[in-house]
């Protein structure tokens, strides 16, 4: 039983006279406890099909098709009730980790925000919760941090507290949008393990939007191919990365420096 | 491309000492003022050559000193301690002067092509006063659009109608107008498309290369720099740990440093390996 099922997804912009098409009949599953990574250049929509399920598409788009969330319909939903599910079973994390935080406030704050919304927590247990999240995200001296602010911690460090602000409210599903794009590598091993950690250990259904084989090559279990919106290729990580059956996805395979597909 | 014929020859016409590096630094040394007293060497004793023809790989983690060490090199930041020489002639920090004649060898290509370009100037007028640098290079408006796979009608347009890979593309147009003797690529691909960046680069080192310039790319994605670099220079904490040609760093790392960089970089084979020790 998938945890999100996906099925004939449409999504288009009306910018005045203009409809763009951004997704078009887009299906693929999220399952617990694997990660499914979802691989395009650019503008091919990877990025939407993450925001669609969180509810959180472009002013004006028109969303059609379903998402099954556990049962639960979410396209169509309304905002209010959507609200409800975001951040508690639905949660993200975005790319850049610095952008991702209020400056002025502090990490604890920020963390426990949503927590302190949706469950009504007091302030001191929240607090306590948050420093043992990111005991488990691994973010260092734990009990300190959540006293300082975003711009005393590195780029690494500030994933490691995007995805304990994530994690916090026991999710069931966590998009994560090109985590490690703005991290060095020696770093991103790091972030990477973190997230097949947290994937195995919570049962999450996790969907991982990059655009580096690399990256799902190491943590992916499904790996799904768009181009200008439509899926082109759904497969098992080895076999979407050894022997790639559309055209496009072995254009990107072989695209990457110093890659070679076998034939 | 009639540039092609010329530009090497221009290369090598005033070159004091032909065996000499066209590029040199000689135990160099930057230091940034920390707040509340103390300073920061950014980049530490560092001793580089960069010989004709010649694509230098710079790699290291952010942070280490890379960017600094290119604003040196083009003038842009003061040493506090050692010398870089450019084909004969010491480059100084530039400060608010214009930049001296013999030193506009020296070109670069930024990280962000939207903030190199001016947004109010057409492509056609920003490429014109690169090319009224170098009026002998051989460049038109047209064979450089041309060079960089942008169509002719590219000249009449502003910087916002274009992508980022295209307006990268247009920075590079802009450097080589100038008829660089060394390019510069501060991390020229970073804000690129993945499936792009190659593509990029290789241009970068094919364009350097055919009219008979040198260029140092840096970068933190080692890939790329395998793809195109003749050496690698890697970099750690302001410091070039290691220099060797790319083969040897790729397949015989020395230090440690190197080592782990190489060690951490996701391998495309399906395995569902996460790199690193870590």
């Amino acid at each position: 039983m998938s945890m999100i099922s996906i099925r004939d997804l449409n999504l288009s912009v009306t910018a005045g006279k203009k409809t763009t098409h951004i997704l078009k009949d887009v299906s693929f599953d999220l399952e617990a406890g694997r990660i499914t990574g979802v691989a395009g250049a650019s503008g091919s929509g990877k990025t939407q099909t993450g925001l669609a399920v969180m509810g959180l598409s472009p002013a004006g788009a028109e969303l059609s098709g379903s998402i099954d969330f556990d049962g639960v319909e979410l396209v169509g939903m309304p905002a209010k009730q959507h609200n409800r599910l975001r951040g508690v079973q639905l949660s993200m994390v975005f790319q850049d980790p610095a952008s991702a935080f209020h400056p002025m406030l502090t990490v604890g704050d920020q963390i426990t925000d949503h927590l302190r919304h949706h469950q009504k927590v007091s302030k001191k247990d929240a607090l306590a919760k948050a420093v043992e999240i990111l005991g488990r995200t691994r973010v260092p001296h734990p009990k300190e941090a959540v006293k300082k602010y975003p711009h005393q911690f590195s780029g690494g460090q500030l994933q490691r507290i995007a995805f304990a602000s994530a994690i916090i409210c026991d999710p069931k599903v966590l998009i994560a949008d090109e985590p490690t794009t703005a991290l060095d590598v020696t770093v991103q091993a790091g972030i990477l393990r973190l997230l097949r950690e947290l994937c195995d250990d919570l049962d999450l259904a996790v969907l991982l939007v990059t655009h580096d084989f690399g990256v799902l090559s190491s943590v992916a279990d499904t790996i799904v191919v768009m181009k200008n919106g439509v899926v082109v290729e759904t497969g098992e990580r080895e076999a979407v990365i050894t022997a790639p059956q559309h055209e496009y996805t072995r254009s990107l395979i072989e695209s990457l420096p110093g890659a070679e597909v076998s034939p | 491309m009639t540039s092609i014929d010329q530009a090497p020859a221009a290369a090598t016409a005033h070159s004091p000492a032909a065996g000499a590096p066209l590029l040199e630094l000689d135990s160099v040394a930057c230091e940034y003022k920390l707040d509340g007293g103390g300073r920061f060497r950014a980049v530490n004793g560092v001793s580089l050559q960069l010989g004709r023809s010649e694509v230098l790989g710079l790699v290291g983690e952010s942070g280490c000193g890379k960017s600094t060490l290119a604003k040196l090199i083009c003038g842009l930041e003061k040493p506090a301690d050692g010398t870089v020489t450019f084909d004969g002639h010491p480059v100084r920090a530039l400060g608010l002067k214009k930049r001296a004649k013999e030193l506009l060898g020296i070109q670069m290509v930024f990280q962000n092509p939207y903030a190199s370009l001016n947004p109010r100037r057409r492509i056609r007028d920003q490429l014109d006063d690169a090319l009224a640098l170098n009026p002998d290079g051989g460049w038109t408006v047209e064979s450089l659009l041309d060079a960089v796979d942008l169509p002719a009608d590219s000249a009449q347009r502003y910087s916002h109608s274009f992508s980022g890979g295209q307006r990268q593309r247009i920075a590079i147009a802009r450097a080589l107008a100038a008829g660089p003797k060394v390019l510069v690529g501060d991390e020229p691909i970073a804000s690129l498309d993945a499936f792009l960046q190659a593509r990029i680069a290789r241009m970068m080192r094919d364009l350097a290369i055919d009219s008979g310039a040198s260029m140092i790319f840096i970068s933190h994605d080692l890939s790329v720099v395998r793809d195109i670099a003749d050496r690698v220079a890697v970099m750690e904490a302001g410091r070039i740990v290691e220099v060797a040609p790319t083969d040897q760093i790729w397949n015989d790392p020395q230090h440690p440093y190197t080592k782990k960089l190489l060690a951490a970089i996701p391998q495309v084979d399906g395995k569902g390996i996460i790199p690193g020790s870590d």
